[in-house]
């Protein structure tokens, strides 16, 4: 695919091109989305905002051809700004009281690993729904789309220590939820 | 041990889900995207180049930059200059100054044809021992009364000659300036005799001088009256 040629078209506002962008693109967002979000609706409203905003922002660059990994990075911060500026009496991870980790608790459960392979990503999203939104977001943004501690907390605006110290924290939140939940 | 392997099998359960998940949107979301996509304005690609290629060469912004300044400074002087020239052109003291300073150098240029010949004169020592104190008289109230000094000179020179004035102009001014003693004398007399008339007291004097052509008339009236007491 010419991603020039589809850069071009987009600025002169061809529909042929945007369906074919939109096509390519938007699935991954819309799951991004809802990875990061609370509830369906807001899913929604996420990754309406932020695809637009990312390919304004795409449109509007000198770089030519399109970079599929940047271009869902630079998706993933609008996501993750516009949440934090959404926020509003949203508690700090910090201060969050993270349930004690049962030992005994689903060990046997655990032991057949054909067990949790069949979880699906929905009941995954699920469990991680549960989580803080900084919890939610840090788990995302480390775990599943590969950003170091240095960018998280450049973008959260907290130091790289706390960070790693929240990701813990997130991990075991999560993981004793879905043993607790198996 | 047990705990962290479950850990990490749970954790790449959960990227090997995340990572590549497509989820299918629904339809009305692309509709919306799409209006929101269409309302926007962007820059077409031809003319951000042009405008980029623009601010990049540096020819061109050093000779906007040239342009501007010069256009400037025609503009600053064009301001400067021209209410100058309206200024002279309006303004009427302007031009007489100008016409008085064209006339001074008219009499610098007499004075020197004047005086070839007053050094002629000069060998006459009578005439022009009453004629250096009246110039002496002249000189003074030009330094003394600031009002008499257009009057005294203009009737004098009407009455002396130019020679005259033009030959005593060197030795009134060095006399007067270095010898100040010597010619108060003469013009403290003569200072008086010329002030006179200016006042209203001379103009008595001149009634008085007048009076005896009338003075006679009493006696006419005496003789009359002796006739009649003859008769």
């Amino acid at each position: 695919m010419d991603t020039t040629f589809i850069k071009h078209d987009l600025v002169n506002k061809n529909t042929d091109a945007f369906n074919t962008f939109f096509d390519a693109v938007f699935p991954k967002c819309y799951a991004i989305a809802i990875r990061y979000s609370k509830t369906e609706q807001q899913s929604k409203d996420i990754a309406q905002r932020c695809f637009t905003a990312s390919l304004k922002n795409f449109l509007m660059s000198t770089t030519e051809h399109y970079d599929e990994s940047a271009f869902i990075r630079a998706y993933i911060v609008c996501v993750v700004t516009h949440l934090l500026s959404e926020r509003t009496g949203e508690l700090i991870a910090d201060s969050i009281t993270i349930s004690p980790y049962r030992k005994n608790d689903s060990n046997t459960l655990f032991s057949s690993s054909e067990y949790y392979k069949n979880y699906t990503s929905d009941e995954v999203i699920g469990h991680i729904r549960k989580l803080n939104l900084i919890q939610q977001i840090i788990y995302n943004m480390s775990c599943i789309d590969k950003f170091t501690d240095v960018e998280i907390a450049r973008i959260i605006d907290h130091h790289p220590l706390s960070i790693k110290s929240m990701l813990e924290r997130a991990k075991h939140k999560l993981y004793s939820s879905i043993k607790t939940a198996i | 041990m047990h705990k962290q392997l479950q850990d990490n099998e749970i954790e790449q359960h959960i990227v090997s889900c995340l990572s590549n998940l497509t989820v299918a949107y629904p339809p009305e979301v692309k509709e919306s995207v799409y209006k929101e996509f269409a309302n926007q304005k962007f820059l077409t690609k031809d003319f951000r180049i042009s405008l980029q290629g623009l601010l990049r060469s540096k020819a061109v912004i050093y000779t906007s930059v040239s342009i501007i300044s010069t256009v400037i400074l025609i503009f600053i002087l064009s301001i400067l200059f021209k209410p100058s020239e309206k200024k002279e052109a309006s303004s009427p003291n302007i031009i007489s100054n100008q016409q008085q300073d064209s006339l001074v150098p008219k009499i610098n240029e007499t004075t020197p044809t004047a005086t070839p010949i007053i050094s002629h004169k000069d060998t006459i020592p009578t005439t022009n021992s009453t004629i250096t104190n009246t110039h002496s008289v002249i000189t003074q109230p030009v330094i003394s009364d600031s009002t008499h000094t257009t009057t005294s000179i203009t009737t004098r020179n009407n009455t002396i000659s130019a020679k005259t004035i033009s030959s005593n102009q060197k030795d009134s001014l060095t006399g007067t300036l270095k010898q100040p003693t010597s010619t108060p004398i003469q013009n403290n007399t003569l200072s008086k005799k010329q002030k006179k008339p200016h006042k209203p007291q001379n103009n008595n004097t001149i009634n008085d001088a007048v009076l005896p052509v009338l003075q006679p008339k009493p006696p006419s009236t005496t003789t009359t009256t002796e006739i009649k007491e003859e008769e």
